[in-house]
């Protein structure tokens, strides 16, 4: 982890930190066609999000990653969040630097991030992407080397930590779990990485359910409930597990993708469009690989210490406050351990029936 | 109650959470959990509330099967162990909190189980490669929408 001190000859200038970034947007936008040129509506957590896109590639990328989000009737009123993103390969116009050193970098991933004015301003690069975000202008960024050789884990999430970042600051919470819903109440699926989230997530889609996301999605703790909100519509899987899935799903790009390919869970779920449902319980998953899938009770504690960390621990995390929140999400609801078998298909009867239980 | 090793715990890193008679602990900057059960998440707790090693004796030999002379070994065990884990912090001439948890006397005593802070490493072979960023605000200063 590297670290470098703030300039504070950048002070006079920080209102301008991400004009030229801007202004590159603008170029972008004017390099192309008017039709080539996408401006979408959308609904984050309820809350009004602009996304303009420069380049059909990437806007058919970004448009398949929100696409259940997208707002059919939009009001016009300002947004609480403006996506501004373009493709380099497309538009000729790359993405500037900031002139002026960051408050700290660090090494996230394969990029770095940086942050300047204490948080205020996010910026992560890497070769092939960089990425900004204006906390206090709802401003966001996004410039791509070129879009038709983004990672699927790219395509799936385009900008997880600034988003995580900007849902936080409205008091939503990204959690690391998929969640799917059957009339408007939720089982939040967590644990690790390869634990089966997925897996269970996609398996319960094509049985009917409602998706809401398949490793990320937002909570809110209200008065009344525990409401969990859609995010990515994209789900990465081993292409094996699910081979009806073969001529809907992005086939892996290069070696990074781990052999996964990307399902579009709204060509799962054509009729419905569920972008928030209440929480009713919390299922840690885990992969046991044989005979039937069992769902047994889990205990809090126990079901804590697999949800929390990788939520808290990747990335910019939320904190002491991010596992308090955690910890009373657990002590709300009950809690459950499932173990994925030789195969997930009987997931989403067992999902069915505890969903059942827990209405009686 | 004075000479005795008071601690508090390390904020800045750790957070902790108590169910019932289990506490989940988590080392923001590791990666790092562990867990206290029984005898372990009342020490906590008793820490986190500013009582002294010494203190926090005499109250487990009024619950549980053990002397105050033993408990208070074994406290010394465990609070260096945590110490060594950045857990918890050394105070040095801090004021000791008697008052905010009452010494509850049991009888028949519970059993006695030496406390035991349980590891989880997972994660921390995980953020090793990819370690933790430095935690932001959520709204904080100088995020008035503009």
């Amino acid at each position: 982890m590297s670290k470098t001190t703030g300039d504070a000859s950048c002070e006079g200038r920080r209102d301008g930190l991400l004009r030229g970034t801007r202004q590159a947007f603008a170029e972008a936008c004017e390099a192309l066609a008017p039709e080539h040129v996408h401006d979408v509506a959308l609904q984050f957590a309820g809350h009004p999000v602009r996304m303009q896109v420069a380049g059909e590639a990437l806007a058919e990328v970004l448009y398949r990653c929100f696409e259940p989000l997208v707002d059919p009737n939009p009001l016009v009123k300002r947004p609480a969040l403006s996506i501004k993103a373009w493709d380099r390969s497309q538009t000729g116009i790359g993405c500037p630097g900031i002139a002026c050193a960051p408050d700290v970098t660090d090494v996230l991933g394969p990029g770095l991030m940086s942050q300047y004015e204490s948080g205020r301003i996010l910026r992560y690069e890497r070769a092939e992407i960089v990425k900004c975000i204006d906390r206090a202008r709802c401003e966001l960024f996004f410039c791509v080397q070129d879009a038709r050789r983004m990672r699927l884990n790219d395509r799936t999430k385009p900008f997880p930590h600034f988003l995580a970042t900007w849902y936080l600051d409205r008091g939503v919470l990204m959690v690391h779990a998929g969640a799917i819903s059957r009339k408007e109440r939720a089982i939040l699926l967590a644990g690790r990485g390869g634990s089966g989230k997925s897996t269970s997530a996609i398996s319960c889609a094509l049985a009917g359910f409602d998706f809401l996301g398949d490793d990320s999605v937002g909570i809110t703790l209200e008065t009344e409930s525990t409401v969990v909100y859609a995010s990515y519509n994209g789900a990465r899987c081993d292409p094996n597990m699910f081979p009806e899935l073969e001529s809907l799903s992005v086939a892996p790009i290069d070696a990074s993708d781990k052999g996964k390919c990307l399902v579009y869970l709204s060509d799962i779920c054509r009729e419905s469009r569920v972008l928030r449902s209440s929480v009713a319980a919390i299922v840690v998953t885990s992969v046991r690989g044989r005979g039937a899938s069992q769902l047994a009770p889990a205990s809090k504690p126990a079901t804590l210490r697999k949800f929390a960390p990788s939520t808290l621990l990747r990335g910019l995390g939320a904190g002491p406050a991010g596992f308090a929140a955690i910890a009373e999400l657990t002590r709300r609801v009950p809690c459950y351990d499932l173990q994925l078998g030789a195969t997930a298909r009987d997931v989403p009867c067992l999902i069915t029936r505890l969903l059942d239980d827990l209405d009686r | 109650m004075t000479g005795q090793r008071i601690f508090r715990i390390n904020t800045q890193f750790v957070a902790s959470q108590i169910f019932d008679s289990e506490a989940v602990i988590i080392n923001l900057g590791n990666g790092m959990v562990y867990t206290l059960d029984g005898v372990g998440a009342e020490v906590w707790r008793r820490i986190e509330h500013g009582h002294g090693l010494r203190s926090i004796s005499i109250a487990l030999a009024a619950r549980y099967t053990v002397s105050a002379e033993d408990a208070l070994a074994d406290l010394e065990d465990l609070a260096q162990e945590m110490l060594d884990e950045e857990l918890i912090i050394e105070e040095s001439g801090s004021k000791i909190n008697e008052e905010n948890l009452a010494i509850e006397r049991l009888n028949p005593l519970a059993p006695y189980r030496k406390p035991e802070l349980v590891k989880d490493s997972e994660m921390r072979e995980v953020l090793a490669l990819d370690p933790p960023l430095p935690r932001l605000e959520p709204g904080g200063a100088g995020l008035k929408s503009e």
